[in-house]
């Protein structure tokens, strides 16, 4: 089967787009990537996006298609949570190495700030509200409903905490990296330089969480062109190869009903990671560059561990000694990662993806990893119990 | 507190978990067939996938596994994570604590609260 590469991208900075819809967003950064490859348009035969809070028909891409007079021979909406921007790339991965199509476009496109829905996720008003909602773990989360997600990933850092003796300034490190790496990219919607005092003085939300460990919901759209590794330099001069991937899910929602599993650790993680490694042949160590999901701060010390770079509680050291900014051994999040550069949760993935690939492409300008090769992008869909990893190589 | 809950949905086969809760008692189920017991209640065994299940009366009894405090709703709420005492599944219930006494593993007990026209689980510090 062939080899798969990314050859180009489009994206818009991370913000509020209040006057504008997602179509709209869904066809400028199409265009923008068609624009960046010399892709014309009638040349798409695959176009696959994730859900969005608009489009409850889920028919969003015939929108699109018909902004855009396109055809199509394959089309596919991708749900799963959070890493559907990664498995919509994996989807659109495994068309073109099946061969029924040659060149495809996976897109995102979301407004969740704009259109409120973030203020219903929040308040778990649109789920629990619901009488027809089916909770999660019937009954044992109801009523109390834990008030959306903020207070599981609470629990889960009062548990890292209580295991490893991490302290609320060994989170707030990991924001304030994340901001300072975003200063310099192109996309990110937070762009200030922010202290650890700055963090801990934060509104407190679900303590250990304040205000400022926070992710930030922001609209975006971003899209990604990929065609067969023998067609990539027709396109552009350094394609991306997608090389290998992995995914997992744990049979739990984030609390397992199994006793046996610390919330101080992902299973996801570590199986997907594991996977992903096996399928290209290389260690962690091999990798050059990274981008994670995480929601929260404390989540940006455990996924590295659970992803091999470090033993477990051996983050609290590596983010005290800059291992993770760049320059360190291994960087992460260096466009700010979902606390700076702003969260639409089903776009998120294919910004992660970008930035590796203007990494790997050597065009992360002031951020740039001198050397970088081969990058990993990794999310996750619910409450980290599911997984999704994608490693990517510089293709010369 | 309690304005910052929601109405849950009850399905039929959940019926008994919630009179369970009216009488103070924490129910669960067991497996005839493999002879496990699980929580949270499903109406299917979750190892084996049978239907034949008892209700069971758990102990009621816990550690304290983690917790956090909702506070961006008014008025704000303690919330925690309980192991079961039987080793079976944890449960996620507002804590009714001080925060400045909480204590990951300490010993916590079932607290049954009334809250508009029903019963709901909590859990605070045994005695």
């Amino acid at each position: 089967m062939p080899d798969v590469a990314l050859v180009g991208y489009g994206a818009i900075p991370l913000g509020k787009y209040p006057e504008t819809t997602e179509t709209e967003l869904a066809v400028e950064v199409i265009v923008q990537a068609l624009e960046n490859t010399g892709v014309t348009k009638d040349q798409i035969e695959g176009l696959y996006t994730t859900n969005n809070y608009v489009n409850t028909m889920h028919l969003q891409m015939s929108l699109v298609a018909e902004a855009m007079r396109i055809t199509p021979k394959s089309m596919a909406e991708v749900n799963c949570g959070g890493m559907a921007g990664g498995l919509v790339l994996k989807y659109a991965m495994m068309e073109i190495k099946m061969g029924y199509v040659d060149i495809a476009v996976c897109y995102a496109a979301e407004r969740e700030f704009s259109i409120k829905s973030h203020l219903h996720r929040m308040s778990a008003e649109v789920d629990m509200g619901n009488p027809c909602y089916e909770p999660t773990q019937q009954p044992v989360r109801n009523p109390y409903g834990t008030q959306g997600i903020i207070s599981d990933y609470a629990f889960s850092a009062r548990r890292y905490m209580h295991e490893y003796n991490a302290t609320e300034e060994d989170f707030a490190s990991a924001v304030v990296r994340d901001n300072k790496n975003a200063l310099n990219s192109p996309y990110a919607a937070f762009k200030s330089r922010i202290t650890v005092n700055d963090v801990l003085n934060s509104k407190p939300i679900c303590p250990p969480i304040k205000l400022f460990d926070a992710c930030s919901i922001r609209d975006g759209a971003a899209a990604i062109v990929l065609t067969k590794a023998e067609l990539a330099r027709n396109f552009i001069d350094t394609p991306i190869l997608f090389k290998g991937f992995g995914q997992y899910h744990d049979c739990s929602l984030f609390t397992p009903s199994k006793i046996d599993t610390s919330l101080s650790s992902f299973i996801a993680v570590r199986k997907a990671a594991k996977q992903a490694f096996s399928m290209c042949k290389i260690s962690p160590t091999d990798v050059d560059v990274a981008e994670l999901y995480a929601p929260f701060s404390p989540q940006e010390l455990m996924i590295p561990e659970d992803i091999g770079w470090f033993p477990k509680g051996g983050m609290i050291q590596g983010i005290r000694d800059g291992s993770t900014e760049i320059g360190g051994t291994i960087p992460i999040n260096t466009d700010g990662g979902l606390l700076a550069r702003g969260h639409p949760a089903f776009v998120t993935p294919l910004y992660e993806t970008i930035t590796i690939m203007r990494q790997l492409q050597g065009e992360a300008g002031k951020n740039q990893v001198t050397g970088a090769n081969i990058g990993l992008m990794q999310c996750e869909g619910g409450l980290i119990n599911n997984c999704f990893i994608a490693i990517f190589e510089r293709g010369d | 507190m309690a304005d910052s809950y929601f109405q849950p949905y009850i399905s039929h086969s959940m019926r008994p978990f919630w009179n369970g809760l009216r009488d103070k008692k924490l129910l669960t189920l067991k497996c005839v067939r493999c002879s496990k017991s699980f929580f949270p209640p499903f109406f299917r065994c979750p190892f084996c996938l049978k239907k034949d299940l008892e209700w069971i009366e758990l102990s009621g009894l816990g550690i304290l596994y983690s917790w956090s405090e909702v506070k961006f709703v008014s008025p704000p709420y303690l919330i925690g994570v309980v192991e079961l005492k039987e080793k079976i599944g944890r449960s996620i219930a507002p804590i009714i604590a001080s925060s400045e006494t909480l204590k990951i593993g300490q010993s916590m007990q079932a607290e049954y609260i009334k809250w508009q026209n029903m019963t709901i689980l909590a859990w605070k510090p045994k005695k």
